[in-house]
């Protein structure tokens, strides 16, 4: 999937765009939904996701993310204008004020399709309750306290369940 | 300087998931841009966000919207208002200069230059009241070099970045890209550093809880404002 974002950033490749959508789209129709976009407007914040994906694909920069990964923070963006009407306001990389990475080690730089593979590893190994915490906080648009009372925990128990199950990705990423 | 004062794990999540409201987001974009160690734990978390998303199930989408998708491609983009380019700063300053103000903040006051802000005045500190919809309040604050706030408290949390010079309290001394948090137990009269005027970025959950005659800073921090 990378690939074919790959190929929509460097040359607007449409049919590439095409498989994405096909195997996104729905997916993103899914993320919508749970997010209280309604059933009559859902497509169109589909297409309006996958128009951001079209029209900001020269953004897109394959060693750093996955198409995954840049598709859901399109999507997420999208649905808190659209959905919350507020405003999600980011850094940005031309910034002469951003202060730079410093150089990594080149041994340490992840190709982005070995992270993704490492994040899926690192999500199916994670003890239940942690995986349940990070699928309310990532898919279904609740703040931990909300997560804490959908599951009857106290906010701690939530906000440690979330601060471990990260650890646990980072020290997967991060292996050499 | 490198940064020695992060935010909580927890707040970059609710960033990175969405669910961090607009005042404490301008706050920890700002931070971002200063500080690659926390943009690279937020890439994590969105890795994390983009395989989820993958992992979902596929809901109905008919054929006719990857029809209706693909003639819209080639529709002219509503050109959005372009935020103010990078290159449209004073060419006077080189970059890291204590007083530029990096992105997304710059956009939320009228201009790139701490010096020149419509600030206003309250006691012995300026601030700009930044707009943002939803929870929490967010500020600018400036102090004079050597300035003291009074000994005060905190009905909510509060959150402080540094942007240029620095200050210390009770509990550490911070400076650019620096963010403080402060839970509701702190009491503390932050001291500004000599030599430059420390300016940051507040946002407050609560009311300040004056310890002494603070009735005018006090009044700056109570009820809500938007
Ligand atoms: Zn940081």
């Amino acid at each position: 999937m990378t690939a074919l974002m790959i190929a929509v950033a460097a040359h607007a490749d449409k049919k590439a765009f095409a498989r994405l959508f096909l195997h996104y789209g729905p997916r993103v129709k899914t993320y919508l939904m749970r997010q209280g976009a309604s059933e009559s407007n859902v497509e169109e914040l589909v297409q309006e996701t996958f128009l951001v994906v079209w029209r900001k694909a020269a953004m897109f920069d394959g060693g750093k993310a996955s198409a995954g990964t840049w598709i859901f923070t399109i999507a997420r963006n999208l649905r808190i204008d659209a959905l919350r009407k507020t405003r999600r306001p980011e850094f940005d990389p031309a910034d002469p004020a951003l202060v730079p990475e410093p150089e990594p080690a080149p041994d340490r730089v992840l190709e982005a399709g070995e992270a993704e593979v490492r994040v899926r590893a690192a999500l199916a190994q994670l003890p239940h309750d942690q995986a349940i915490a990070l699928r309310l906080a990532f898919l279904e648009d609740k703040s931990h306290s909300e997560i804490a009372a959908q599951l009857s925990l106290p906010l701690g128990t939530v906000k440690s369940r979330l601060r471990l199950a990260m650890q646990r990705v980072r020290a997967i990423l991060e292996e050499s | 300087m490198s940064i020695r004062f992060h935010p909580r794990n927890e707040i970059l999540l609710a960033y990175a998931t969405g669910t961090l409201e607009e005042a404490a987001s301008v706050l920890i974009a700002t931070h971002l841009a200063l500080c690659p160690q926390c943009r690279t734990a937020v890439g994590c978390m969105e890795a994390v966000g983009g395989a989820l998303l993958d992992a979902l199930p596929a809901a109905a989408l008919d054929d006719r919207n990857l029809t209706q998708m693909m003639t819209r491609l080639d529709e002219p983009a509503s050109v959005p208002a372009p935020a103010k380019a990078a290159d449209d700063l004073s060419s006077t300053r080189s970059p890291g200069t204590s007083a530029m103000l990096p992105q997304p903040l710059r956009g939320y006051v009228a201009g790139d230059n701490a010096a020149h802000l419509p600030w206003h005045r309250l006691m012995n500190l300026d601030y700009i009241d930044l707009k943002t919809r939803g929870r929490g309040r967010a500020r600018l604050l400036r102090v004079s070099p050597g300035g003291t706030i009074p000994y005060h408290g905190h009905s909510g949390e509060e959150f402080v970045l540094v942007l240029a010079g620095g200050y210390s309290d009770g509990t550490g001394a911070y400076h650019r890209g620096d963010v403080a948090s402060a839970d509701p137990s702190l009491r503390h009269a932050p001291v500004a550093e000599p030599g430059e005027a420390c300016i940051c970025m507040t946002v407050n959950y609560g009311v300040l809880l004056p310890t002494r005659i603070l009735a005018p800073l006090a009044r700056l921090f109570r009820g809500r404002v938007h």
